[in-house]
């Protein structure tokens, strides 16, 4: 373990090989400025690039700065700036500045820049500095040695990792990384495909400040995993578990029984999942802000009953078992939901716009794509609803065949309408559309108009010649 | 609209509206703790850590960007970007190091967010993705790892990160 690490982040003090700062001590080499003085020469702190003494010493001459192991002078000719703009960047910024600076580059520079000079390896070092790391734009270049390398130098200070994308990452790298970075809050493993439940032991025995974890396709992961995450992570708020289709109802259960600050769950396409697993979450998630279902094609009405007055966000686009039962059922306990994804959920019918015009009045985006049952009645009442009048931004109705022209008008009332979907809407003309653009200039209106199908030939003219054979 | 007068470390004597050089929230203070709010001669507000050309600069800076959205509350999680400076301010800042730096400085100094944020940057932009021989080219500095071991002995921890 790398000594340099204690002490960072709080006065960044050099702390080199057991040896004082400043090297070797003695005379200075022939041929050196500083011939027959003593050696080093009294140095000042070193955050300021270089000891001033040196230049008093200098006799008055402008010559270049040539000592041993100062990687410019062997032979090169770049030396074209007198002493005094030598490393003017030290000379005038304070480390708050440069500290600041550095906190705008990658590792890989920051690394470099640790190599650079004794000054600015404390600076690079800094903890300040490693507190936050996405390692996404070098996701192909990602092993196991990285991660572990990485989390021997930051410690405890890194908070948020992202790791998204690294799929040469794997369980033993994870380990190392859970046992050195303990303080961990944020962490990316979307694609990661290669770890399995031995990463979330990792992580559960390990890391018990983990507030936000994304398994987005970490294939692998089993119930077991999520039965770690509930022993050794309570204070996960967001979870996401998308694509990880080995999960069943009782990894849920296991998950919520200790995860009960959950405020956002992602389970798309966890397939497997049936109603009794919503049943757990709403036992013990009452915190529970945002709910992702998708084509999780095994839920049906019972599981709409959901006990979380605080969801903001289903997003439930593919469950097509559902019926206006339950979601009457839902917005009777959530009044406070902003967003819904019903795309493909065919059985819905205008009775669901009307008890989400009742009982919703904060509804800001609603998706109906394929809902092929809603009609311009729906439209109605919910353009006449609380949340219609001011807050409804996004509406998407592409694919719901019955909207016509009327559903348009009736959307004039949405002042605060931004954008609207009407792909295959077969009944929506262009005019319909100008209509509404008039009344509400500010929406983005999607939907697309092939071009007339030219006419066929007229009956009676004979037959045709094709140019490349000849009828006969 | 009422001005101000600010006086550079040198003596010289800028009138600015007030407007303008609120975006320095340290000038924002003094004016306030001084209460200069209100209409009338007053004395120069001294700045003595900022001399007559890097004030020109910075008035120039802040009067091109009067009428800026103030800036957003920053948040722990945003992510840093380096690729989002204006282009009236790129060229604003193809100065030299040492004005560049001074201009750093002033910001600092002078408590004005977006010019602190797009100097920063600036030299950022001059060491990211830098090889070490790049950077030392760049800054002139000096590598003062005295001894063969000891540099040889940080380039290899450091490489390890690029390490596969």
């Amino acid at each position: 373990m790398d000594q340099i690490q204690s002490g960072r982040g709080e006065e960044a003090q050099f702390q080199g090989r057991g040896r004082g700062v400043g090297g070797p001590k003695g005379t200075a080499p022939a041929g050196h400025v500083l011939a027959d003085h003593q050696w080093p020469p009294p140095s000042p702190p070193w955050g300021r690039g270089g000891a001033p003494g040196w230049r008093h010493q200098d006799n008055g001459r402008r010559r270049r700065r040539v000592t041993s192991g100062c990687g410019l002078a062997r032979g090169s000719s770049a030396m074209v700036f007198s002493n005094n703009d030598e490393g003017l960047i030290n000379k005038k910024l304070p480390k708050e500045l440069l500290l600041r600076i550095f906190s705008f580059l990658d590792i890989v520079t920051l690394c470099r820049c640790a190599q650079i000079s004794k000054a600015w390896n404390i600076l690079a070092l800094d903890g300040s500095n490693w507190q936050r790391i996405d390692l996404f734009n070098f996701q192909t270049d990602v092993e196991g040695r990285v991660v572990e390398n990485i989390s021997k130098r930051c410690g405890g200070f890194l908070r948020k990792l992202s790791l998204r994308g690294c799929i040469g990452v794997g369980d033993s790298s994870l380990k190392t990384f859970a046992q050195n970075c303990r303080n961990i809050e944020h962490l990316n493993l979307n694609g990661c495909t290669k770890i399995t439940d031995s990463t979330c032991y990792s992580l559960s025995r390990f890391c018990s400040k983990l507030k936000h974890l994304d398994l987005t396709s970490c294939v692998s992961i089993t119930n077991s995993s999520l039965k770690g995450i509930s022993e050794g992570c309570r204070n996960l708020e967001y979870l996401n578990l998308s694509w990880c289709d080995q999960i069943t109802k009782d990894g849920i259960e296991a998950l919520v029984r200790g995860c009960r600050g959950l405020k956002a769950l992602l389970l798309r396409g966890c397939t497997q999942l049936e109603d009794e697993a919503l049943k757990h979450i709403q036992n013990y998630c009452h915190e529970l802000v945002s709910l992702n279902l998708q084509s999780c094609s095994r839920i049906t009405d019972e599981a709409l009953g959901l006990n979380c007055p605080r969801l903001q966000i289903l997003e439930a686009a593919r469950c097509s078992h559902l019926t206006d039962a339950g979601f009457t059922l839902l917005a009777r306990n959530c009044h406070e939901l902003e967003k819904m994804d019903l795309e493909e959920c065919i059985l819905i019918t205008d009775s669901t716009l009307i008890q989400l015009s009742i009982h919703c009045p904060k509804l800001q985006a609603l998706s109906l794509s394929h809902c092929e049952l809603i009609t311009d009645d729906g439209i109605l009442h919910l353009s006449n609803s609380t949340c219609g009048h001011e807050r409804l931004r996004v509406l998407e109705l592409d694919n719901c065949l019955l909207i016509t022209d009327v559903a348009l008008e009736h959307l004039e009332n949405c002042r605060g309408l931004e954008r609207l979907e009407l792909y295959d809407c077969q009944q929506v003309t262009r005019a319909g559309i100008k209509r509404m653009r008039a009344q509400l200039p500010h929406v983005k209106v999607h939907a697309y108009f092939a071009p007339v199908t030219p006419p066929t030939a007229v009956a009676g003219s004979g037959q045709r010649l094709c140019r490349c054979c000849v009828i006969l | 609209m009422p001005s101000i007068k600010l006086q550079s470390s040198g003596g010289e004597i800028f009138e600015v509206d007030v407007e303008i050089v609120k975006q320095s929230v340290t000038i924002k203070t003094i004016l306030e703790d001084l209460g200069m709010n209100d209409e009338g001669d007053h004395d120069p507000v001294p700045l003595p850590n900022v001399n007559a050309a890097i004030l020109k600069k910075v008035i120039q800076w802040c009067t091109h960007h009067e009428d800026d959205p103030p800036p957003p509350k920053v948040y722990e999680n945003k992510e840093k970007r380096t690729d989002d400076i204006p282009v009236w301010d790129q060229e604003f800042l193809k100065v030299d190091q040492g004005t560049l730096f001074e201009l750093n400085l002033a910001a600092n100094y002078l408590d004005i967010k977006g010019l602190l944020d797009v100097t920063c940057k600036t030299v950022a932009n001059m060491v990211n993705r830098k090889t070490p021989e790049e950077i030392h080219k760049t800054f002139n500095l000096k590598n003062d790892f005295t001894g063969p071991g000891r540099e040889a002995q940080v380039q290899q921890e450091n490489q390890r990160c690029e390490e596969k």
